[in-house]
């Protein structure tokens, strides 16, 4: 029995040491595989993914565009009729894109009026143009697919400003330029839930209360129809060169 | 004496590059842990032997105990979002440091005599 101590503690150091040696390899062998580090932001990188997806679909969805696009040309190749046809057709699109026809679809209408309550009209804070262009980005940003206030639609180049003068320190509201008077209604056609999400989100009924003005959204899912844009275009004086001679 | 861990270690070591064991890499903090825990156990076992009061019972069920105790620690430290870890990897290092510490001392003793 004097010998057995010994024995076990060889035996048991030796067989511990064998194991303690298979998992310094696998350790090893792990940290050699994964060289990035191994905790990382997950949020970022979903965060990351999300947005990527996202491009990738707006990326697809232009590549099926231009694909449907030249099927069309293709087959209209050595037609006259037809390639004019499939060219009105694309010309067609891109106005009702930059908001050149009146268009008509679900949406939501955004009423803002003046309290009514208060004694005095002069006592209404007036609503500046900041508050109008958030609004409308906040929409376009989310779901809106065309936007117009008090009729006057939106495109790309269209400006809302709060115009005044030295006479007029309080200003006009002006839409591409064509005034506008309260009440505001800021009609818009797009996602309707998420276009409504976003404004009890952003607790927009709240700040205008604060301001005095009654806000009233109001779901139009049968449709409404907003008016084509009429005012000027950039590229106007530019023309063809065909049509000088 | 000193060899009979070296030559496990080799073996082992061997065998896992025979063996080609692989781990996923959520559970890569809890290896190391247990290894840093195993560690401390043999180098106990080596002062224990030294001081000739070694118990293999106590060694071996050490080991296995410590290393799976130090994973657990780390796998409910992540869970509850605290750096348990850190408790283990702390009470093991200063251990291991307290270990290696007396090994030396045993072996200088061990040795001014014969020298």
């Amino acid at each position: 029995m004097n010998w057995s101590r010994p024995n076990t503690f060889k035996m048991s150091l030796f067989g511990v040491s064998i194991l303690l040696g298979g998992m310094f390899t696998i350790q090893f062998s792990m940290n050699h595989r994964h060289q990035q580090p191994i905790t990382g932001s997950y949020i970022e990188l979903r965060s990351e993914l999300d947005h990527e997806l996202a491009r990738s679909k707006v990326l697809s969805d232009d590549i099926s565009k231009v694909q449907n696009q030249i099927a069309q040309y293709q087959s209209a190749s050595g037609n006259q009729t037809e390639m004019e046809q499939a060219m009105s057709l694309q010309l067609n699109n891109l106005r009702e894109e930059a908001g050149l026809t009146p268009t008509t679809g679900p949406g939501i209408v955004l009423t803002i009026t003046d309290d009514p309550l208060l004694p005095a009209p002069s006592l209404n804070p007036t609503l500046t143009d900041t508050e109008l262009q958030y609004i409308v980005n906040l929409l376009f940003a989310n779901g809106a697919k065309a936007i117009a206030i008090n009729d006057q639609r939106l495109v790309t180049t269209s400006s809302v400003r709060l115009v005044g003068g030295l006479h007029d320190p309080i200003g006009v509201m002006q839409v591409n330029a064509n005034p506008i008077n309260p009440p505001y209604s800021i009609s818009a056609i797009g996602d309707i839930e998420r276009m409504t999400a976003v404004i009890r989100v952003d607790n927009l009924a709240f700040t205008f209360r604060q301001m005095q003005k009654d806000f009233v959204v109001t779901s139009e899912p049968k449709g409404i129809t907003l008016p084509a844009y009429t005012g000027p275009l950039p590229g106007r004086y530019a023309t063809p060169e065909e049509s000088k001679k | 004496m000193i060899w009979i861990p070296l030559i496990g270690l080799v073996i082992g070591i061997a065998f896992g590059l025979s063996l080609n064991v692989t781990v996923p890499v959520e559970f890569g903090s809890y290896l190391s842990i247990s290894i840093l825990a195993a560690l401390d156990t043999v180098f106990g076992g080596i002062r224990a032997g030294l001081e000739r009061n070694f118990d293999s019972r106590v060694f071996l069920t050490g080991f296995f105990f410590n290393t799976l105790l130090a994973a657990f620690l780390a796998f409910i430290g992540v869970q509850l979002g605290v750096d348990l870890y850190l408790a283990a990897e702390f009470a093991f290092g200063v251990r291991l440091f307290q270990n290696i510490a007396v090994i030396r001392r045993l072996v200088l003793v061990k040795r001014r005599p014969s020298s």
